[in-house]
Parts: structure tokens; sequence; C-alpha cells
């Protein structure tokens, strides 16, 4: 056996090692500090919490004169389409705005960060600028706030909303 | 013997990249439809992504590095690398062309940060275990192509098995509510199955337990009978077709049909070293 078939025998088998403890979730903060390029994958999918919600974005302003606006949807990702299981480029938009989500949720329970350290976080920040620029202002807004919608069912829907974040300047 | 290895071993380079070229090739052209996401009003804009910490590359070129027309530039490496990989074999791009889509892997999950799944880390997979299998037939050398079989074969095992033991500790699943309750989303969800499912909770229990079964068992195919073990197969690949149509899950069928021919070679490896073959 050649030095080069050891040698890739070896990183090979660590590779596996290192992926079967990646899956539990004592050892994943210590393996996400050295996981920058996503080499170990994470196989645990829809589980053991499968998504059961869809996740919208809302906005609405605060004028001037202290009036509130209607909520307003903020378009994220158009339905399925038709044929989805060839073609279905609006998985990307939809499970960024729910990896967005749901780093939010766990950003909530952390000591360290919380309510209070949620706003100067990337995830936070990411849903607000977008939410910002993809719903105009109304003409005279001077702030605005985003909410979380989470939704189920298909003709029937059951909405509820799970974060209502602070009022932020429009300008 | 070690010839015969060799035949196989390049029946399943050959199988392997067509497959983990369409993939790349479908996952390219989908982010090209999501360019407007990488703008600087987008979901991804670099103006909050460069935020985050642990960035390596030098701050002097890092914008860049990720502005849109660098994502732009990786992705059509990416078109190019799988569209070379669909040349015949012997082909000697299959080297350098496995590895531009290892690393346009590597660039992608490092400026996306949300919004990758399943698919892209078993393409990532693929290229890896591709590339040294590609390495093992240039050095004409079968150990070091089988530790590129062992990659590819053993993520495949661990995916199947892990997917199966994270839902077997899972309430949701046990009592066949994942199920329903997935189907009634609209993002994975599909309207038919969703009313199907949702008078039929015994059916649903049986899905439930059906799949993590199947999934937690997926081990045993390296040491069933070859046909025993196709057939398993076969059944797996019908699991990701039914995930693709009922919830969209399109991308996931290229990367981990791309695993099956490793899976079958490690199969007749285990066997042999058994003496059952």
């Amino acid at each position: 056996m050649s030095l080069v078939s050891i040698l890739l025998y070896s990183i090979v088998t660590l590779w596996l090692v290192i992926t079967l403890l990646a899956q539990h979730s004592r050892f994943q903060s210590v393996i996400n500090r050295f996981n920058g390029l996503h080499i170990i994958p994470r196989w645990t999918f829809f589980a053991p919490n499968p998504g059961v919600r869809d996740y919208h974005l809302v906005i609405r302003d605060r004028c001037r004169d202290g009036r509130l606006t209607d909520w307003k949807s903020v378009p994220v990702y158009p339905s399925r389409p038709k044929f989805a299981y060839l073609w279905n480029p609006q998985k990307r938009a939809s499970k960024i705005l729910t990896d967005a989500i749901q780093a939010i949720k766990l950003l909530l329970k952390r000591d360290d960060v919380g309510p209070s350290g949620l706003p100067f976080t990337v995830p936070y920040l990411l849903l607000l600028h977008y939410a910002a620029h993809a719903v105009q202002p109304e003409p005279d807004a001077a702030e605005f706030q985003i909410a979380i919608i989470e939704a189920t069912g298909h003709l029937e829907r059951n909405l509820e909303c799970s974060f209502l974040s602070s009022f932020h300047s429009r300008w | 013997m070690v010839t015969e290895g060799m035949a196989d071993i390049a029946l399943c380079l050959v199988i392997t990249k067509t497959l983990l070229a369409a993939w790349a090739l479908l996952s390219a052209a989908e982010w090209f439809v999501n360019l407007h996401l990488f703008r600087s009003d987008g979901l991804l804009t670099w103006n909050i992504l460069r935020l985050r910490p642990r960035l390596v590359i030098p701050a002097s070129i890092r914008h860049r590095v990720h502005a849109e027309s660098a994502v732009i530039a990786v992705l059509v490496c990416r078109i190019v690398a799988g569209l070379l990989l669909l040349i015949p074999y012997p082909n000697h791009a299959d080297l350098p062309c496995s590895l531009l889509i290892l690393l346009s892997c590597f660039y992608m999950s490092r400026r996306t940060w949300f919004g990758g799944d399943g698919s892209d880390q078993m393409g990532m997979v693929i290229a890896a275990g591709l590339a040294i299998i590609s390495a093992g037939l240039v050095l004409d050398d079968i150990n070091v192509t089988a530790s590129g079989v062992l990659a590819i074969s053993g993520q495949a095992v661990l995916a199947y098995f892990v997917a199966g033991a994270a839902k077997v500790v899972s309430p949701v699943w046990r009592d066949g509510k994942a199920l329903p309750g997935v189907m009634k989303t609209r993002t994975y969800g599909h309207s038919l199955a969703a009313g199907f499912a949702a008078d039929r909770p015994g059916f649903c229990k049986f899905v439930c337990w059906l799949t993590i079964g199947t999934e937690m068992l997926f081990p045993l195919v390296l040491l069933a009978p070859p046909g025993v073990a196709i057939a398993s197969l076969c059944c797996f690949a019908l699991f990701h077709f039914s995930n693709a149509y009922f919830m969209g899950l399109n991308a996931f069928v290229w990367p981990f049909l791309a695993t099956y021919p490793a899976v079958m070679l490690a199969n007749s490896a285990v066997r042999g070293w058994m003496g059952w073959a």
C-alpha cells in the first residue's frame, strides 16, 4: 500500500468519525468552530423537529404623526412551481428565510444574546435590511417594524405571530 | 483481479460523475435564477453577511471575492466542470472538474451562510470522493480509488442511518404527526398528500415508522446479497423521487443516487472480506 493511499484512508476515516460525532448536539459547538467550509455534513434531515410551519415576513411603518400603517407582506419567494420535482429554484429563498428565523429563535434563547442583544446579530439584520428594501416606505414614514408570521395549512391558513421586532428608523 | 476491480471502479466513476454533473448543472442553474439574492438589497447581501465572525479572506479583497460577479464566476465554473464531466470515460478532465465543483461547494457554503441543504452537502461529498477516485485511476493505484469509494459510501451510510436515528428519538416522528405536519406546509408539503393524511393517523404512523426503519437499516445494504442490495437501493431511489414530487426536494435526487455505485462497490468489498462473495 502506498504512502498516499495510507494517508487518504486515514483522512477519510477521520472525516467519517468526525461526521458521526457531529450529529450529536454535545460535539456540535466544538466541531462548528472548525467547520467554516461545511466539510462536516449534518445528516439529521427534518429531525428531530420537522418544519411544520411556513414562515412569512411582514412589515409596517410608524408615520411621523405616530400613526401605524397596516401590516404588509414582505415578498421573499413565490409559491412552489408545478414541476418542482424537476425545477425548484424558489426553495433557496424560502430556506434562507427559514434558516435566518431558526437562528433568531436560537439566539433569543441564548443567555449572552437574548432580546436585548438580538438587534446586533447578523440573522436579525439580514431580515431587517431585506424587509426595509423590499417594501417601499409610506411617504411620511419615520420608523418601521417587522414581524415573523408562522402559518400552516393549504386552503385554510392558521396564522400566528411568533416574533415582533422593535421599531427602527426608516432613514 | 486488480484489473477487474479497476473495471468496476471505472464503471462506478462513470455513473457517479454523470449524476454529479446533473446535480452541478441543476444547482448552478437554480442559483443563477436566484442571483438577486446576492445584490445589495437581497436576502444574502454582503453588506450584512460581512458582519459575521470568523471570515478568513483578507479584508482588502473581501468585498470583491463575495460580490455578485464573483458568485457568477464560480457558478459558471461549476457549469463548465459539470459539462466536462459528461465527456465519456477515460476523461483526463474528471479530476480537475470534480475538484472545481468541490471548490465551488466550499465557496457557495461560505458565501451564502444560509440556504444550503442536504443536497449541497452530498454534492460536496460526491465531488470529494470522485476527485479521489479519479486520482486513483490516474495513478493506477487501487487503494487510492478505494479510499474515494470509502468516502462516498461511508457518508451515504451515515446520512441514511443518522437521518433515521434522529427521527426515532423524536416523539413527533414516532407518533406519526411529522408526516401530516410537514405536508400541511406550503414550503415542503403537498395539498393532496395533506388532505389524504389528515384523517388517516394510522397510515401516517406507518409511513413515519417505515421511513425510520428503512433509513436506520440502510447499513445492512453493505451485507446483503447483490440482488437484494440493488433492489433496496431502487427502493431508496423511489423514496427520493417521492420526496422530490411531494416536497419539492428535486436537487436531493442526483447526489444521493450518485452514492449508490460506491455503496455497491463497498457491498462487494465487505462481502469479500466476510468470505460471502
